[in-house]
């Protein structure tokens, strides 16, 4: 029998905020006892900050705790024990899984995790594929590399958790994968918004397959922020006539947060499970009201091994203002992440997100899902060149087209660009993430 | 959520947490017990948060601070 709850956990998806946070806060003293008593790294740190966990009583204390960076955790993995440096809180034999994060910013960060941490990321995504319809009687195909990258990992075990049947499907190519998804009636999948539109687009191209005639009904996607964007979250449900819902986490910190299957234009901060604030960009005030946009400061309340205490994420994200009609009282960021304080860029002194250009772009149902952004200095000037393909059908329109998308730039962006236009599959097409967003500037 | 069914449910984790606990001080050295025990704290432990206790079973719900 199916169950009838939409709720993973109908006790605390649906506990009174004020009982939340009472928890919430009892446990942030707990871990960080935990980091002050098992790691040398976080005691010296807190040391240094003239702080112990005993002072920790209040909200007002709790904000006083320091926060770390990425830097910070990659500082901390250069001491022993390797590879994950003095920050870790458990003997080494008590290590039962490796990731690591991309390292596209330099050194890439490890993150050991217990049996007992795995059993939590997995527990996790557990209220995010429920909360989206996952149950048993899914067949689940994942086409994911199955990696040192934690990506889709827990969503597998997850899967197993809740009693779906899960189609690992690792090393095949994007046809195959999409083949096997035809020859077992998979119901459900997980990818990047990237991904899933690469793999629309081989469905169709490749194969003269039609993705929304396949079987798939719901598709959660992490890694970018694309289905948050309301623009390319379209184009992904109309591609694969399924639902598509949003979740975001994070190697360091977990997987904190999901849309619901009500889809209110944001997600759930899982409050259960992490404690998010949000910090002014400018006064280093938390936020706490509703539609005022800041950065992302985070803490998993459970996890042991290498804890993730009042981590700066530089995730943007402002408060929604009115509760889910889902019936959870965990909060609702609204749109998503709205970007990375460090992905903004100024160019020409505006500033840009990249997420804004992706947003116009996939609204023009005239292009195709690839395109590209180049910043340059030419010069004493600065000059953003936009490339783009068109949809088989669509080039005769093609001046129309380009003079409304300038225009829409511009007026959404504020800024003005180069349009190239390519042929169509001449632009790069990735498997994962996307590196679509190309600063050529020195010193960016 | 009625609070007399999550209070019969934390007993329950509770008193599988004390048999669990004994099954490793008997099996000893006997990895395909206490292998398979160490897991299954693991997923306790998950019973534990999901009932709005700490992953040890101990209560998290103190006074409501400012």
């Amino acid at each position: 029998m199916q169950s009838p709850t939409p709720y993973w956990n109908p006790y605390l998806e649906t506990m009174p905020l004020e009982r939340l946070r009472a928890s919430q806060l009892s446990r942030f003293r707990s871990i960080l006892t935990w980091a002050w008593d098992h790691s040398p790294w976080y005691r010296e740190f807190y040391q240094a900050a003239g702080l112990e966990p005993g002072d920790i009583q209040t909200w007002e204390d709790a904000r006083r705790v320091p926060k770390v960076d990425k830097g910070m955790l990659k500082g901390a993995q250069e001491q022993e024990p390797f590879p994950y440096g003095s920050r870790l809180c458990v003997p080494l034999d008590q290590v039962a899984e490796f990731r690591q994060t991309s390292g596209t910013t330099g050194t890439p960060v490890y993150q050991a995790d217990t049996w007992q941490d795995w059993e939590w990321w997995a527990e996790a995504w557990c209220y995010i594929l429920w909360s989206q319809g996952y149950r048993p009687r899914d067949r689940v195909f994942i086409p994911f590399g199955y990696n040192i990258f934690v990506a889709f990992w827990a969503g597998h075990y997850a899967c197993e958790k809740i009693g779906c049947e899960v189609v690992p499907g690792g090393v095949l190519d994007t046809a195959s994968r999409v083949l096997k998804i035809q020859e077992l009636k998979a119901t459900a999948m997980m990818g990047t918004p990237t991904y899933m539109l690469n793999m629309a687009d081989v469905a169709r191209h490749k194969l003269g397959l039609e993705p929304a005639e396949l079987s798939i009904e719901k598709i959660t996607c992490a890694g970018e922020p694309g289905a948050s964007i309301p623009s390319t979250k379209q184009r992904i449900e109309s591609a694969w006539g399924a639902k598509l819902y949003d979740h975001a986490g994070a190697t360091e910190i977990g997987a904190w947060s999901y849309e619901c299957a009500a889809q209110p234009g944001g997600l759930h901060v899982n409050e259960a499970l992490f404690l998010v604030e949000i910090e002014d960009l400018v006064t280093g005030e938390i936020i706490d009201q509703p539609g005022k946009r800041g950065k992302m400061i985070i803490t998993a309340l459970d996890r042991r091994a290498q804890p993730c205490i009042r981590f700066d994420s530089k995730d943007l994200i402002e408060w929604a203002p009115d509760p889910c009609p889902c019936g959870r009282t965990f909060r609702l960021i609204k749109g998503g992440v709205r970007g990375r304080a460090d992905d903004i860029t100024k160019v020409k002194g505006v500033l840009l997100s990249p997420s804004a250009i992706e947003a116009v772009v996939r609204g023009f149902a005239e292009l195709a899902d690839e395109y590209e952004v180049v910043v340059e200095r030419i010069g004493d000037s600065e000059r953003i060149t936009l490339k783009i393909e068109f949809n088989p059908g669509a080039e005769g329109d093609q001046e129309e087209t380009l003079a409304a998308l300038k225009n829409e730039l511009r007026l959404k962006t504020n800024l003005g660009y180069v349009i190239e236009v390519h042929p169509l599959g001449a632009l790069t097409r990735y498997e994962v993430k996307a590196r679509r967003f190309k600063d050529l500037r020195e010193g960016h | 959520m009625d609070q007399a069914k999550i209070d019969s449910l934390r007993q329950r984790a509770a008193r599988l947490r004390a048999e669990l606990e004994a099954l490793c001080a008997e099996a000893g050295d006997f990895p395909a017990v206490s292998r398979n025990a160490a897991r299954i704290s693991a997923s306790l432990a998950m019973i534990s948060l999901s009932l709005g206790l700490d992953a040890s079973g101990a209560e998290t719900e103190g006074p409501i601070a400012n």
